[in-house]
């Protein structure tokens, strides 16, 4: 008899400009790549999922973005796996905060989660690896994270999502003849700000290299002087395909959330 | 469908509405109006005619594309006194352009292997793209900014780039007057110090061909143009000096709140008697300079290859002529002396006008279209006409985006692709060329068709290109 005894876990699905050369490893295929949350283990998958009704709001409706900013090897003394170090752009708190309302909501299910210090990071490959290689190999990538799901572990690092709760993309790319655009997303003018940061990086990622955070923005203007500034660092440095950041657009406002369709000189 | 009205071959107006000060006028065929999505460009000509002191129409030419407050292919004058001066008019690129120079060398002759050592010892020679390729080889001095800014042109010449003869084949003669460098900021210098005699990337290029065919042989003939010559044509502009100089306007110019009552910010203009419109005059003018300077020096760089390959002495590759289509320009028209913005448009002067030097005034000024590096670009004169203010196309026009075409061509060899299409293409970045695939742009002859319809320019010769350099 099937009891869907299953190795789940819950998670955050990655998207980045992943890029096509990768050092020796067993790759984790793009559309398997994830941030693991709380690792449930072999459980049953129906109990879990009628009991998924008091699973914790998720805090926030725009997908968190950060950037991979180190790699490493895991666990430590004798490494299986490569990993990448993620470094939140926004929302680091919030998703500390709702990672611990998982693991509180987990066990008060009765399941057991795992009690070492969460150390957030995506797996990138297994098997046989060279950490010179990786390391040498290793250029600060944009993410964002479309979606958390409860996952079921199919093995040889596939993985299947049995439940999803998705978030709005912080940024869409859209059609423009001549030049680069996107629709960019936030709650606030300084998430829209990061956001377009994000936006930036994925057309472009060596400009991760070139960001810096910054707490305030006070107006439309000072986020496009602010974006331009990072691409002018860049241009300094090593040139820039991108020309600037236009003032072209405005922000508006629907149902809470910032819009702004930024284009981009290329 | 779009509310344009035909008022001639190939020429539609936009009627004034709402708060236009002027009509807007499009050069367009109704073949190429089905092309490309028009609406987004077309309410793009209409915040145009929103300028203060805006004269005429707010114009379009057939490559005519979406772009950011004037769009792709757009001119707009405005009265010197009354107007104002509109740093989107001109672009972040302050006098991107072109030259064309040929080689008395028939094309045919280049075999294969004479065809990759030559483009291999141009893409050497001439620093494309980013990364490695941003760097020129001149580290610019505030003293060379100053001398850049006074002599345009004629600075790369005096320091070995060139000829004298090259500035009469310049538009301008290689420099804007009224340049004053201290005028840019420091970022701006900064940005710019090490990218003299650099092609750039994106769109920009070097390009090898063939003239394949005249089309207008008493012209040719008049400017040494023979069939089946070699050609030489290159596209750059101002790099991040120039970039900067329109950033630092624009945000100046948004501070001081000249964008309201403006229907898109980037459209934010000064009036042109302002210290701010004057200071950003002559901030542009030092930038058009530096391009100038910089395509001086690119061509250079490309004859002295002609030389190490094919020992084709360097004053043999022969400026034709050297044209601006990002650019504010004072000029006469009409009477009225006018500040005509040509935002990726070209000015097209006709025979018998002073401005120009003496091998063109009998003909009219050669208009340069390059089109996408396969089909073709052409040569062309220029008409004078009127109505545009002297102006022009300054290419095909993109027809698709950049996220298009890449998705296109996805998992192709590229530079397999187009070597079995009969062009050599070097790039550092393949995803540049997969962007700037022949399919992302129209049809260079439609394009042409349209602008000799309305009587714009007319055709000189068609140019095939064989061997391209993309940054």
């Amino acid at each position: 008899m099937d009891t869907q005894i299953r190795q789940l876990f819950l998670g955050l699905e990655v998207h980045a400009p992943w890029g096509d050369v990768f050092p020796r490893g067993r790759l984790i295929a793009p559309e398997h790549r994830h941030l693991t949350l709380a690792f449930l283990g072999r459980q049953s998958l129906p109990d879990l999922l009628e009991k998924l009704d008091s699973f914790p709001a998720l805090p926030f409706e725009l997908a968190p973005v950060g950037e991979f900013d180190r790699v490493l090897f895991l666990p430590k003394r004798q490494p299986k796996v490569v990993a990448w170090h993620v470094q939140w752009w926004d929302e680091a708190d919030a998703v500390a905060g709702f990672r611990t309302d998982c693991v509180t909501w987990l066990r008060q299910q009765g399941y057991a989660v795992d009690e070492r210090p969460f150390l957030p990071h995506m797996t990138i490959a297994r098997g046989h690896f060279s950490p010179r290689q990786w390391r040498e190999a290793f250029h600060p990538l944009p993410f964002y994270t479309p979606a958390l799901h409860l996952y079921e572990s199919l093995g040889y690092s596939k993985y299947r999502c049995v439940k999803s709760f998705f978030f709005r993309p912080p940024f869409e790319e859209i059609e423009h003849t001549a030049d680069l655009a996107f629709h960019v997303y936030g709650e606030t003018k300084e998430q829209l700000f990061v956001h377009a940061q994000a936006a930036l990086a994925f057309a472009y990622p060596e400009l991760v290299r070139y960001r810096t955070a910054v707490e305030t923005v006070d107006s439309f203007e000072g986020i496009v002087r602010e974006l331009n500034r990072m691409l002018q660092r860049m241009d300094v440095d090593q040139g820039c395909p991108l020309k600037a950041v236009t003032y072209s657009g405005e922000i508006t406002e629907d149902n809470g959330v910032l819009s702004w369709e930024m284009i981009i000189d290329v | 469908m779009y509310n344009l009205r035909k008022v001639g071959p190939a020429l539609y107006e936009l009627p004034r509405e709402g708060d236009m000060r002027v009509p807007g006028l499009v050069v367009i065929t109704e073949e190429l109006m089905g092309e490309i999505d028009f609406e987004r460009p077309l309410s793009q000509v209409r915040n145009v005619a929103h300028l203060p002191g805006i004269v005429g129409h707010s114009i379009a030419m057939p490559d005519i594309h979406w772009g950011y407050g004037f769009p792709i292919g757009g001119v707009a004058a405005t009265d010197l006194e009354t107007g104002v001066i509109s740093p989107g008019g001109v672009g972040y690129d302050i006098n991107c352009g072109v030259r064309l120079a040929v080689v008395p060398e028939p094309f045919h002759t280049l075999g294969p292997k004479k065809r990759k050592k030559l483009i291999d010892e141009i893409f050497r020679r001439v620093p494309s793209g980013v990364g490695v390729g941003h760097k020129g080889k001149h580290a610019l001095t505030d003293a060379d900014y100053q001398n850049i800014a006074e002599k345009g042109a004629r600075w790369a010449i005096e320091n070995g780039h060139g000829f004298a003869a090259d500035l009469d084949a310049t538009e301008s003669y290689g420099v804007l007057p009224g340049a004053e460098y201290t005028t840019t900021s420091e970022h701006a210098r900064e940005r710019g110090r090490d990218q003299l005699g650099t092609v750039g990337s994106g769109n920009h290029f070097v390009e090898i061909g063939e003239v394949a065919d005249l089309l207008s042989p008493q012209i040719a003939e008049a400017w040494g143009i023979e069939k089946g010559e070699t050609y030489v044509l290159i596209h750059s502009g101002s790099r991040g000096f120039g970039h900067q100089v329109c950033q630092d306007t624009l945000d100046l110019f948004l501070q001081r709140g000249f964008a309201e009552g403006l229907p898109d910010r980037q459209l934010v203009a000064a009036p042109i008697p302002s210290s701010e419109g004057q200071q950003y005059l002559q901030a542009m003018a030092t930038a058009a300079n530096y391009a100038f300077c910089n395509r001086q020096m690119i061509l250079h760089a490309v004859r002295e290859a002609f030389h190490e390959v094919l020992r084709v002495s360097p004053e043999r590759v022969r400026l034709i002529y050297d044209v601006c289509h990002n650019i504010a320009k004072v000029e006469e028209h009409l009477g009225r002396r006018l500040c005509v913005h040509r935002k990726g448009a070209t000015r097209a002067l006709g025979a018998g006008h002073e401005e120009l030097a003496s091998q063109y005034r009998d003909t009219g000024q050669p208009v340069l279209v390059p089109g996408d590096m396969r089909r073709a670009s052409y040569l062309m004169v220029g008409l004078g006409n009127p109505q545009t203010f002297c102006s022009s196309c300054h290419g095909a026009g993109r027809a698709r985006s950049r996220i298009k075409s890449a998705k296109a061509w996805r998992g192709v060899d590229l530079f397999e692709q187009m070597a079995g299409e009969g062009v050599i293409v070097r790039a550092s970045s393949s995803r540049t060329v997969a962007e700037e695939m022949p399919d992302a742009y129209k049809d260079v002859d439609v394009v042409v068709e349209a602008v000799e319809e309305a009587g714009l320019a007319k055709r000189v010769a068609r140019l095939k290109p064989h061997m391209v350099i993309k940054g």
